[in-house]
């Protein structure tokens, strides 16, 4: 009994020699807050560099590639993934679909971590040119979210200051206010204090602003809010960029992806140094191989074909991850005239070569009594391991492989599905012309989804590109021809330079449309390029045969997530064409 | 090890998590007696709780041999996830009681408690909650003694107030998350806002009114319990979803307030009472309760009348929890492609929606409240037969008039031709079902599929039966043994359910901020059957 009195007296004297606030208190141990992390230097930085990697969240996952790869006149779907009707503009394109959420979601919360770096940086003890020049970087960012979100969605909530409290509203500002209110100031306040160079690559640079802002004048130039000489300024912004800072175009095309002239992966991991380009989003390689990202570049998983199924193969690191989410459509297949223009062939993939010993087919006593192969060799195996399991030659050189003539072929030639003839679009949705731009053979196993590669948002050959679009809209076709043909000789077999160069007589949008699909085939900007040119509907009615029996006018901008509306007080407008829209 | 890899190198991980916690009371009672039939009792308690959570995880890639499962993660390739994180929350509380009964016949208690939360935001850590009952054992009373068909007869009525602060640690602080990026190769991870620092958070409190009577006839005979109850939630915690255009999703935050009032009945009869020959006693229990929201957080700035939270599924009159979506009539069928088209973009085939506004479109207006997770009614039944050593007992129990989500048919149900699928009579061309959408290749699940996975949760359930023989003592004292009973019994052997699939008395394990959920890979609750030899000696 009196040692529990004793136990009970310690204890009593425990908790009362300390008060009870103190208690009480809550002391963050794992984690830190934004009101005490934020205002020291290294937390500020910190909030800086978190600006950065929300760009992570769009610019390499599936999301980014989906909302602009496929449901253009370049690309459709393949045989997998939920989120086709993107490329279907079917009932299911509509406000409850989860990508059109996750990029509202993704870019607001971008702006509101960039708008806390420039509301916090007065509480910050750093030097004012120092907080200048990290401010300048993410007011770029801010940009770039606010661009691509009145790109998706036309009209959309503005606000410039961090979210404090509980904030249950949203505005609806007009797009011609997205652009005078906040991303054209901030590109130019920006672009007045950028460096050309930043120590640490992977910060925005001068020419990068300048190359948005080129880029966001060049869409308003399109608009019906457009200023007189947003094309001309767009233009001289172009030029800057093409004269002034020592980029210069990859010699030949295949470097930009670390590839070989045969589209074989050679050297991945540095073909983002490339002096062609301009600005990265950037991925390394130790945290994707550790999951430390969770994100990297997964476009090596979505434009591959299903190969893995095919006789003599199996799935291996080196041919990559098929999640046959895009294929290109024929309309692109048909843009490249192989004998001048080596881009098809360094960038696609023409041979897979035998890995997979358990499913090599046998010759069989029917096909040697068509006299493809000496019976002898019946029951003995068409090919052996690193032999050439598929072929697909590709256009303009398929039709050299008729019936016979694939029958009689030791390896699989994949030619345009015969099924098809009566719609001679397609290879299939699981087995066609497969871009290799992304491929990464880098990763620590077959399955790994995060690749190491950067996403390239910019570099200088679509500068010339979008030069020549901006020389355009002015009316100067010479001028967009020069800048055509200079994309187009790099081009070239070698010989063919000339063969490649096209005169001002053959040069409008059109064509320029037609050479951005061959220059940038699969990186990540055609829907947008059709939707500042006015272009998706007609080219996707024309070239896409999956989203063409769909596809509405009302479909140049992405319907508002529906959970957006439901969470606002008051609603929230829901852009017109789509369910529970007013018009 | 392998299997969600799918043929790519083994992949290990630990995840650890410790949990240690103590809770301390002293406790004071007093006790005393006045006027010879006065007893009065004054109980103090302080008491100081505390849970310490600490979590380790590492997860590696690429194992040099499979061989050593998770015992050597050393030995990987790829070091990936490093994970630790530490939790803590404390609770103070104090609380005084003063029992004062006169004669047994007059019962009375005061209580007031005080109760600290470390969870919650400064200045709204401590809450008062008192409570108030009495209780009359009329039957007591003289002038009860003539009325003799009454055995039991007690009123009583209470007043209390329940505090909840069982939420996650560290909410009021706006926590940050971490963010991964690089320049070039070198790391240049980063913290972005995560959190809203909730400088509000506070108690949740349920205030009730409960009154109530015992009574019994017939010498006990008859006896049961009659309740009556109105209970008032203030402040009650709950993640809000916010609009994205904030930068956020979601915060914890003191949001709605709640009516909630039922009443409880519960039966006891000895039907026969025999001892030497048969004799039946059976249970009963029924009870019932609305509930409804009074108060949410969002208000009309105009007039600061709540205003139903449609991003939340809350509904001023409605339970906490509801379904809110589309109501299902059918499947498109042939002959409807323009109709189909023109109101949803759909084809035959795919599901049929209501158009509850009429207005020949299926908009987001056309949701409404499907059901809510509160039953008309439930309770339970038991019986307890005796006949000379044989004893038969079962227990059922029922559940009427609520609704369940089941996530198990929103997972199986995908109708993708890639994934094993329930059974379901699906619509094609031959086969103008109305139940299940035609499957499609192209379409990793139906659109509006969430529309097949609403049903009537009602069910009645034979929870437990027992038939057991025990031998005349008589008998089997002449071989030692003071008791010999044989018996068998069976858990859960039979349920009858609206919801065909499985038992749906499972909520979702996955998810517990969701009641009313039946899970996606949970299994149905066991069936257990019993055969038994009880020996006393």
């Amino acid at each position: 009994m009196k040692s529990k009195i004793i136990v009970l007296s310690i204890a009593l004297t425990a908790f009362l020699s300390q008060s009870c606030e103190d208690y009480l208190k809550e002391e963050l141990v794992s984690d830190v807050s934004a009101s005490s992390y934020f205002t020291t230097p290294q937390g500020w930085e910190d909030a800086v560099r978190a600006t950065y990697a929300e760009m992570k969240n769009f610019y390499g996952p599936e999301i980014g590639w989906t909302m602009t790869v496929f449901g253009t006149d370049v690309h459709t779907n393949g045989a997998d993934g939920s989120h086709k009707p993107i490329n279907l503009y079917n009932g299911e394109l509509n406000p409850a679909q989860g990508f059109v959420r996750q990029a509202w979601t993704f870019f607001y919360r971008g702006i509101n971590q960039a708008n806390a770096v420039i509301n916090r940086s007065t509480e910050v003890d750093l030097p004012e040119d120092v907080k200048t020049a990290r401010i300048a970087e993410v007011r770029i960012l801010r940009a770039l979210y606010y661009f691509n979100l009145t790109r998706f969605y036309g009209d959309i909530h503005l606000t410039l200051e961090e979210t404090e409290g509980i904030e249950t509203t949203a505005n609806k500002t007009a797009a011609s206010e997205i652009y005078g209110q906040a991303i054209i100031p901030d590109l130019e306040f920006a672009i007045g204090i950028l460096p050309d160079i930043q120590d640490d690559l992977g910060r925005v640079t001068k020419p990068a602003a300048e190359y948005l802002l080129g880029k966001v004048l060049l869409t308003r130039s399109y608009t019906s809010f457009a200023a007189g000489d947003d094309a001309s300024r767009a233009e001289t912004l172009f030029s800057n960029i093409i004269n002034n800072y020592g980029f210069e175009l990859a010699e030949d095309y295949y470097e930009l992806w670390g590839l070989n002239e045969r589209g074989v992966p050679v050297g991945i991991a540095t073909a983002e140094d490339n002096s062609e380009v301009i600005w990265a989003v950037q991925n390394s390689k130790q945290q994707v191989d550790e999951g430390l990202d969770g994100q990297g570049h997964r476009a090596h998983l979505y434009f591959l074909m299903e190969y893995d199924k095919l006789p003599g193969m199996t799935r291996d690191i080196e041919n990559g991850r098929p999640w046959k989410r895009f294929r290109p459509t024929n309309f692109q297949l048909s843009l490249w005239d192989r004998t001048i223009d080596r881009r098809y062939d360094e960038t696609y993939k023409h041979v897979w070569f035998a890995n997979f010993e358990g499913n090599i087919p046998v010759w069989t006593a029917e096909e040697a009594a068509y006299g493809f192969v000496d019976v002898s060799l019946v029951g003995q195996p068409k090919f052996a391991l690193g032999d050439t399991a598929i072929y697909i030659p590709g256009p303009g050189l398929s039709d050299a492989f008729d019936e016979e003539a694939k029958k009689s072929t030791r390896y699989l030639v994949v030619t345009p599905d015969p099924q098809f003839d009566a719609d001679p679009w397609f290879y299939t949705e699981r087995v066609y012309p497969t871009l290799n731009k992304f491929i990464d053979n880098t990763r620590p196993n077959r399955q790994h989804v995060q690749g190491q590669r950067d996403y390239i948002m910019m570099r200088l050959g679509e500068a010339y590109l979008l030069r020549a679009e901006a020389r355009l809209a002015q009316g100067n076709v010479a001028g967009a021809t020069e800048d055509i043909n200079v994309i187009r000789r790099r081009a070239a077999w070698d010989g063919m330079e000339s063969a490649m160069e096209v005169t001002a007589a053959e040069v409008d949008l059109d064509f320029l449309l037609d050479e951005r699909a061959r220059e940038m085939d699969g990186e990540g900007h055609r829907w947008f390029t059709l939707a500042r040119t006015g272009t998706l509907v007609e080219r996707v009615r024309a070239n896409n045969p999956e989203g063409s029996p769909n596809i509405q006018d009302f479909h140049i901008i992405r319907p508002i997530p529906l959970q957006q509306i439901d969470r606002t007080e008051g609603g929230y407008e829901q852009n017109p064409g789509y369910a529970g829209s007013d018009t | 090890m392998t299997n969600t890899n799918r043929g790519g190198p083994a992949r290990a991980g630990i995840w650890q998590r410790e949990e240690a916690g103590y809770t301390l009371e002293n406790l004071l009672t007093y006790n005393r007696t006045f006027f010879t039939n006065h007893e009065f009792k004054f109980t103090a308690l302080q008491s100081i709780q505390a849970l310490r959570t600490e979590w380790h995880a590492t997860n590696v890639v690429n194992l040099p041999y499979e061989s050593q499962s998770f015992y050597n993660l050393g030995t990987a390739e790829v070091k990936g996830d490093l994970f630790s994180r530490l939790e803590e929350w404390t609770l103070a509380s104090y609380m005084g009681r003063i029992n004062y009964d006169i004669a047994d016949k007059y019962l009375f208690q005061a209580t007031l408690r005080a109760d600290g939360s470390s969870r919650l935001a400064e200045g709204n850590k401590w809450q008062y909650f008192p409570g108030l009952s009495a209780g009359w054992r009329v039957i007591d009373e003289g002038f009860m003694s003539n009325v003799n068909f009454l055995s039991e007869l007690k009123l009583r009525a209470s007043y209390g107030a329940v505090g909840n602060t069982s939420v996650d640690p560290y909410q009021t602080f706006g926590r940050l998350g971490r963010t991964t990026y690089a320049w070039d190769e070198t790391p240049a991870f980063g913290y972005r806002l995560a959190e809203i620092p909730n400088a509000d958070l506070g108690w949740e409190v349920s205030s009730t009114v409960n009154v109530g009577t015992d009574f019994g006839f017939f010498g006990g005979r008859l006896s049961g319990s009659f309740e009556w109850y109105n209970t008032n939630t203030n402040d009650i915690l709950l993640e809000r979803n916010l609009p994205f255009t904030s930068g956020y999703t979601q915060i914890l935050q003191n949001v709605a307030s709640t009516n909630t009032r039922g009443v409880e009945l519960g039966l006891t009869g000895v039907i026969v009472d025999n001892p030497d020959g048969f004799s039946w006693t059976t249970t009963f229990n029924i009870t019932g309760y609305n509930e409804r929201i009074t108060e949410l957080a969002l208000t009309d700035p105009e007039t600061g009348e709540p205003l139903d939270d449609v991003g939340n599924d809350w509904f001023i009159g409605q339970p906490i929890k509801v379904f809110f979506d589309y109501e299902k009539t059918g499947i498109w069928q042939l002959g409807e492609e323009d109709m189909a088209r023109d109101m949803d973009q759909k084809v035959p085939g795919e599901i049929k929606l209501k158009d509850q506004d009429g207005d020949g479109e299926i908009t987001p207006a056309d949701r409404i409240v499907l059901g809510t997770d509160v039953p008309d009614f439930m309770g339970g039944w038991t019986n307890n037969f005796d006949y000379k050593g044989f004893n038969l007992s079962f227990f059922f129990y029922y559940r009427v008039g609520h609704m369940i989500r089941s996530n198990f048919h929103a997972g199986n149900n995908s109708l993708f031709a890639r994934y094993n699928n329930l059974d379901v009579d699906y619509w094609t061309i031959d086969n103008p079902s109305n139940e299940a959408p035609r499957p499609n290749e192209n379409q990793e699940r139906p659109r509006d599929g969430g529309t097949l996975t609403y049903f009537d949760g009602s069910y009645v359930k034979l929870r437990n039966v027992t038939l057991g023989y025990t031998l005349p003592s008589s008998m089997t004292e002449n071989w030692g043994i003071s008791r010999l009973r044989f018996y068998a019994s069976a858990q859960n052997p039979l349920f009858w359910s609206r919801f065909e699939t499985f038992d749906p008395e499972v909520e979702d394990q996955d998810d517990n901020e969701n009641p009313g959920q039946v899970g996606s890979g949970i299994v149905p609750s066991s069936r257990l059957f019993l055969f038994g030899v009880n020996v006393q000696f």
